[in-house]
């Protein structure tokens, strides 16, 4: 996450360029299946995202109103929602 | 499963890191129905709101994606929104190997209900065959469960 502000309601977030999401890379390859070395580092890497998410950021929402308790929860998970970066690790959380 | 006969030689993905993106549906616990169908967990399918263990199923369905290169619980257009919820529901029971809880069926809108106590009638006699049997790997069976309460996942079992 490089920056976030507020625009009326909305929560923004800005992140560096992402690459394509992990649905439309395995749409481009015919649905192709992924090396179980991918595979496991790809599930690694969205367990940890969302227990992150879940986890480390409950500070992060104090300023809601009655919202910090539980942490946040991202409600739409998906291949498409999960964008691949070129060279960096990062995790892009936000709250609406 | 044989994952390495569909490779070309080359990586097919040199760097796996990732982001999440797109938090439009996301909210501190009591968020409202969203999310995409096939991805919902039973109780969001029903409306109910969205927490932790809702992300935890979707992770499951996730994996499953990346895993097999199918979309699970894609249903056909040809039912109505009723239909779907019903038949999206027997197929996660069938995929889980296990059945509601009576305290989940009970949540139910009395016509989906009804199609529960009713035995386990299936709407459509094409299900059973279509079901993808849960692969033998603990990260799903560990994520992908009926009650909200057990879905779990620890980064040692990766």
């Amino acid at each position: 996450m490089r920056a976030r502000f507020k625009q009326g309601r909305r929560h923004c977030i800005v992140t560096e360029l992402l690459g394509s999401d992990l649905y439309g890379f395995m749409r481009a390859k015919s649905f192709i299946r992924f090396r179980p070395d991918q595979f496991r580092s790809l599930a690694f890497q969205i367990v940890s995202a969302v227990k992150c998410m879940n986890d480390c950021l409950k500070g992060f929402v104090t300023d809601h109103v009655g919202l910090h308790e539980h942490g946040i929860a991202h409600g739409d998970l998906k291949p498409e929602n999960i964008a691949l970066l070129e060279d960096e690790v990062y995790f892009a959380v936000s709250t609406d | 499963m044989d994952l390495l006969t569909h490779q070309d030689g080359e990586s097919v993905l040199k760097n796996t890191a990732i982001k999440l993106i797109d938090f439009g549906h996301s909210e501190s616990h009591g968020a409202t129905y969203g999310g995409s169908v096939p991805f919902n967990s039973p109780e969001k399918l029903l409306g109910w709101s969205s927490k932790y263990s809702d992300d935890m199923w979707s992770v499951g369905c996730t994996l499953l994606e990346l895993y097999t290169g199918r979309t699970p619980f894609v249903l056909s257009r040809k039912y109505t929104d009723n239909q779907r919820d019903i038949i999206h529901l027997q197929l996660m029971q069938s995929l889980c190997c296990s059945r509601f809880s009576p305290e989940f069926i009970h949540g139910l809108q009395p016509k989906k209900r009804a199609v529960f106590f009713n035995g386990s009638e299936l709407i459509d006699p094409w299900i059973p065959g279509v079901i993808p049997k849960l692969p033998h790997l603990e990260v799903f069976s560990s994520c992908v469960k009926l009650a909200d309460g057990r879905r779990t996942i620890s980064q040692q079992t990766l």
